[in-house]
């Protein structure tokens, strides 16, 4: 996905939102989407960059997981450490190391004996109340540290993990009986994607089980952007600020909006938009009078679902960022396993949609270098073959000869990859000749320096 | 990586495959490459140039990359449009346009 730009952030619906990251009890391990346009044609549909290409991100178990526990993903120490002004510092990999070994501490304070049989309720300097005190003084002393926030919430707990082990101590506390989570969650599996039957719509949302008249369809927590300016996309201008120039948005030319925007609700008379990030809800498809399925607020999930903010300003909202509302898909009928699940966007999409379709025309490879995006520059010839080719296309051949500068000016690849290879830049190894105008460096390839993803890039 | 030109390509021969630290795909492929590329680098605020030429470069050293800004999602003609939720779904109190 770094290829599509030149500074990449992409939002990752299901997995890759709706777990939490808890860095020593991670339990599922994330792969890479894979480019697949369902088999939409930029020249034939209509349809063509109105979904996300990106599909089959899959999860799968990275230990084995028992019924009921609480799924972790890996964010990345750095999405906390970049966070800690709006998140507190949350505990990553390193903080447990140190809150382990405060641990031990705590136990030779409390019995005077850094052994584990000297750990008994007659050896204990304090008495029981005493010592839960002492923890809450410990947990909410002022100055913050990550280590102290790994350590374990309850004191209970905090005399178990001396010898014992925080990530079993909190693994255990993770898990929900099978039988509570039956009565108070979601089912979040109902739905899985496949090509839709609807037109240029590309994939779809289809029922794996029977859902009848009036039950879930799917839950839908939402992530709430107060202000639906924040998807347009605008042209750039060269800044005039000072002596050097430096390419800044121009917010007087807005020339399309982002992807995300065709993911989300929202209303003609409110500047709020309202994206569900669960798991295959976004491939829900629109019909205008064939729907099978309606939203409404979410029912029974105070615990993370907000109804009071209903009644709120949009000023509370753009305070309060946390994600705390959810809407839920309800079947209109009984919907068979296998039937496609379908909504009605609003008469404004479907106006909208109208529009699209009949202004848009199609258009050919010969056409198709690269003035037919907003990003890339009129060219007065192609600096490729015609038509739009993946680059994973051409990676599958490993056989045929690549082609040099030479040949390719007879014979040219597709304007829309371009050739790379894995090269450490910033490696010395290479004799420098003189007199050039500029350093010029030449070596043979060497797997061991070149092939490894950890070196130092170029500047 | 790098975006990169091929100057050569040569023809592995066989009484040369012993000589090259290649895996067996490389091999296989038949060919090694001559790269060449630019890197542009910074220091104490000066950019310059560095040209280097990376020689007998195997098959796998090289990928094809799309280029930025090219895939569908791009298109200038591409479709974008919200999805609406009905009047008695969405609350009155976020209506704040006319």
């Amino acid at each position: 996905m770094d290829d599509e730009g030149e500074d990449v952030s992409a939002t990752v619906t299901g997995f890759g939102a709706a777990p939490n990251c808890h860095f020593r009890l991670l339990n599922v391990d994330e792969h890479q989407a894979v480019y697949d346009g369902a088999g939409l044609d930029r020249y034939t549909s209509p349809g063509a960059g109105a979904f996300t290409p990106w599909f089959n991100r899959s999860s799968t178990a990275a230990n084995h997981i028992a019924a009921g526990s609480e799924l972790y993903v890996d964010y990345g120490t750095n999405w906390f450490i970049s966070r800690a002004e709006e998140m507190g510092l949350v505990p990553v990999t390193e903080s447990y190391e140190g809150a382990q070994s405060f641990l031990k501490e705590y136990g030779v304070l409390l019995v005077g004996s850094n052994h584990p049989n000297d750990l008994v309720e007659d050896k204990m300097a304090l008495t029981d109340e005493a010592q839960k005190d002492l923890w809450e003084v410990i947990k909410t002393f002022p100055y913050a540290s990550r280590a102290r926030q790994a350590l374990p919430a309850n004191h209970k707990d905090a005399v178990k993990a001396i010898y014992g082990d925080i990530k079993l101590i909190e693994k255990e506390n993770s898990i929900r009986p099978v039988d509570y989570l039956d009565k108070h969650g979601k089912c979040v599996d109902n739905i899985e994607p496949g090509i839709s039957s609807i037109p240029h719509a590309g994939r779809g949302a289809f029922a794996t089980r029977p859902i009848p008249k009036d039950s879930l369809v799917a839950p839908a927590p939402l992530v709430h952007i107060v202000d639906k300016n924040t998807a347009k996309l605008y042209n750039e201008r060269l800044s005039s600020n000072g002596v050097q120039s430096k390419v800044v948005r121009d917010e007087s030319e807005i020339i399309g909006q982002q992807l995300i925007l065709n993911y989300c609700f929202g209303h003609p008379n409110s500047t709020v938009l309202l994206f569900p990030y669960s798991s295959n809800v976004a491939y829900i498809n629109h019909h205008p009078t064939e729907f099978n399925a309606r939203l409404r607020w979410a029912k029974n999930f105070d615990f993370f679902h907000n109804d009071g903010w209903l009644n709120k300003s949009t000023d509370f909202l753009e305070e309060n960022w946390r994600s705390s509302l959810m809407l839920e898909f309800v079947a209109l009928r009984d919907i068979n396993p296998g039937e496609e699940v379908l909504i009605d966007y609003g008469k404004e999409w479907q106006v909208a949609w109208d529009e699209h379709v009949k202004k848009w025309e199609p258009t050919s490879p010969e056409q198709d270098f690269n003035n037919l995006t907003h990003w890339t520059k009129q060219m007065d010839t192609p600096n490729g073959k015609d038509g739009y080719v993946r680059a994973e296309v051409l990676n599958r051949d490993r056989e045929t000869p690549l082609k040099t500068v030479h040949e390719q000016k007879e014979d040219a690849y597709p304007h829309s990859v371009e050739l790379n290879c894995y090269v450490n830049a910033n490696h010395r190894d290479a004799y420098l000749f003189f007199p050039r105008t500029i350093p010029f460096y030449s070596r043979d390839w060497d797997g061991t320096v070149d092939m490894t993803e950890h070196y130092g890039e170029s500047q | 990586m790098h975006p990169c030109r091929i100057i050569e390509r040569y023809e592995i021969y066989e009484e040369y495959e012993d000589q090259l630290d290649f895996e067996e795909e490389d091999i296989e492929h038949g060919y090694i490459y001559t790269l060449e590329f630019e890197v542009r680098k910074e220091v104490d605020d000066e950019t310059f140039l560095e040209r280097h030429e990376i020689t007998n470069a195997p098959r796998k050293s090289l990928l094809f990359a799309n280029r930025d800004y090219t895939s569908d999602i791009f298109l200038k003609n591409a479709f974008r449009h919200e999805m609406i939720l009905p009047d008695d779904v969405f609350p009155e109190a976020w209506m704040n346009l006319n």
